[in-house]
């Protein structure tokens, strides 16, 4: 196992150093480094510039969008036994959406109202959800049809909007597909918070999440408080995605594919999975940055846009791992 | 020892299970006997939090409903009917019955590696201990259930059909494992629909139709109640004097 978190820290390292370095204008690891270390005082202020208000924040960015994303879709899968569950399915994705097209409506122009009202929205959504849920019962599967249930509504007054405002197509196309282009470090700042809690409070209620792999009844028997991990194991998801979405938009697929991936592993506590998920989610991520704004230089695709070709064939072999292991 | 009085539990606001006055005293074996849907279950779930009840449910003078999950599993264990096949191996399920004697690090101490090997040992399951949960069969993942909760080391025991899918030979394991717990002043409360079994082992028979308490008597005092018996399971009993039978019992009509 040592040597997984070893291979995961050093690709992440190896994420970092390339993010930096690559983009339209290359800077050399020395330029990076000098920049780096000789601070606002850097007599290349061409590199310092390109590094700080743009390569580092947009890596930056990536790394705890990718992290907070696995970390997320990790939890969920834990904590409702299913491989599929991603940050989408508490309603997240929608909230985020909703408030993303109000905050256009009522701060155009304002970018960091987009944020924060993403986050807002993905809170709020995922609340509303478990509010729906502990009124039916909060099981695995009261959770997911009001997840269900509530992205519909939300998708509805999306499409609503949309339809009265055509205008905003391109903002909600653009926040659909998601991105890092606008990350900024003040965002960034915003945010570490929020990720910072969400591990936290994964790792205090890790112990109690492995035991959902028993069913609820056995896990109360040997004194699991089910309802209660379920539910913090939901709000934790909720703030690492709704901080990611905060800043990057509706990435999907890396809250799916990287616990499924993670989970061909040999970790089997999800303490184990979680560092696993950090690591390697924070550097898929990263790399898919550098190949959606290299691959077609100079246009930059939206790294959503590759997460979602990447996506389909993943779910593909999904479905074709589970027949198998079915058959004899 | 855990104490029932005006208890009753259930689903969406209907009362499942009604029962006025019962108790499972300490270094005993008590049968739940009933048809299918009579709230055996139920009885059993409530008592681990699963499902809320109302009325009393003390463990050891205390109310069980205002203990926290994790002192109430030190003193109460539940192994359910229906047992998740999980990707786990069977060493780690053992591990897991440790949950509520863990601190917040959640690592094994030299007492809880000792009550893990127990379990294992006892139950037979040395040889499966590398194997993943899901590649068991019925029979070997109910044992490794068992074995779970047997390394929680609760007071009380409540075990749902513990025996369902073993073979003969393994029950008759089981069974040995079930009286040396006994012996030990464990309370084991198990839940069947296996007749001669059940009045077997038991020291405390309960008869449940529709949610009621019909009886709860020693065995042979309900063998003088033919009829109470027969209305609860549909059928009757009586002793077999086959000399080396384990079951002394047959079922009749």
């Amino acid at each position: 196992m040592k040597g997984w978190y070893a291979a995961g820290g050093l690709l992440l390292l190896l994420a970092i150093f390339f993010s930096l370095m690559l983009g339209s204008r290359d800077v050399t690891s020395g330029r990076l480094f000098a920049a780096l270390i000789n601070g606002p005082g850097a007599p290349d202020q061409t590199a310092r510039i390109i590094l700080m208000n743009v390569r580092l924040p947009r890596t930056l960015g990536a790394v705890l969008c990718g992290m907070g994303l696995a970390c997320a879709g990790l939890l969920l899968q834990s904590a409702l036994n299913n491989v599929l569950a991603a940050p989408g399915i508490i309603g997240i994705n929608a909230g985020a959406g909703l408030a993303v097209l109000a905050a256009s409506i009522a701060f155009p122009g304002f970018v960091f109202a987009r944020s924060a009202a993403a986050f807002a929205g993905s809170l709020l959504a995922a609340g509303l959800v478990c509010l729906i849920a502990n009124k039916a019962g909060i099981s695995k599967t009261s959770l997911i049809l009001a997840g269900v249930a509530v992205s519909s509504l939300m998708n509805g007054f999306i499409n609503g909007i949309i339809t009265w405002r055509p205008e905003l197509v391109s903002d909600k196309t653009a926040f659909s597909l998601g991105g890092l282009s606008l990350v900024s470090l003040s965002a960034l700042k915003f945010s570490i918070p929020f990720f910072a809690g969400g591990i936290l409070i994964a790792l205090i209620i890790s112990g109690g999440i492995d035991l959902f792999a028993l069913g609820d009844e056995a896990a109360a028997g040997i004194g699991l408080n089910v309802m209660a991990c379920r539910n913090l194991a939901v709000f934790a998801a909720t703030i690492l995605a709704g901080a990611a979405v905060s800043l990057c938009g509706l990435l999907s697929f890396v809250g799916l594919i990287i616990p499924n991936l993670i989970r061909l592993l040999p970790a089997e506590h999800f303490r184990s999975r979680l560092v696993l998920c950090m690591l390697y989610g924070s550097s898929f991520l990263v790399f898919c940055d550098i190949i959606a704004r290299t691959l077609f230089y100079p246009y930059e695709l939206p790294a959503g846009l590759l997460l979602s070709v990447l996506g389909s064939p993943f779910f593909i072999w999904i479905l074709i791992r589970r027949r198998r292991r079915l058959s004899v | 020892m855990i104490t029932l009085k005006d208890f009753s539990a259930g689903y969406y606001g209907r009362r499942t299970v009604s029962i006025e006055d019962l108790s499972f005293p300490d270094g005993s074996i008590t049968c739940i006997l009933g048809e299918n849907g009579s709230g055996k279950s139920t009885l059993l779930k409530s008592l681990v939090g699963i499902i809320p009840y109302l009325g009393s449910a003390r463990a050891d003078g205390k109310e069980i409903s205002s203990m926290s999950s994790r002192a109430r599993a030190q003193v109460i264990g539940f192994m359910p009917q229906n047992l998740m096949a999980s990707d786990m191996l069977v060493c780690t399920l053992m591990e897991h019955g440790r949950f509520s004697r863990l601190g917040l690090s959640k690592v094994l101490g030299q007492k809880d590696r000792e009550a893990v090997e127990r379990a294992l040992s006892l139950t037979g399951m040395e040889e499966l201990a590398e194997r993943k949960v899901r590649t068991l069969s019925g029979g070997e993942r109910q044992r490794a259930y068992l074995a779970m909760v047997m390394a929680q080391d609760p007071q009380t025991l409540l075990l749902d059909e513990p025996m369902a899918s073993m073979d003969i030979g393994h029950q008759l394991l089981i069974l040995d494992i079930l009286k040396a717990l006994k012996k030990d002043g464990h309370s084991l409360v198990i839940t069947s629909h296996d007749l001669p079994q059940a009045f077997t082992i038991a020291d405390q028979i309960c008869l449940i139709r529709e949610g009621s308490l019909l009886a709860a008597a020693a065995p042979q005092t309900l063998l003088q109640e033919p009829d109470l018996l027969r209305s609860c399971m549909g059928a009757g009993l009586v002793p077999l004097d086959v000399p080396g039978a384990v079951y002394p019992y047959t079922i009749i009509k």
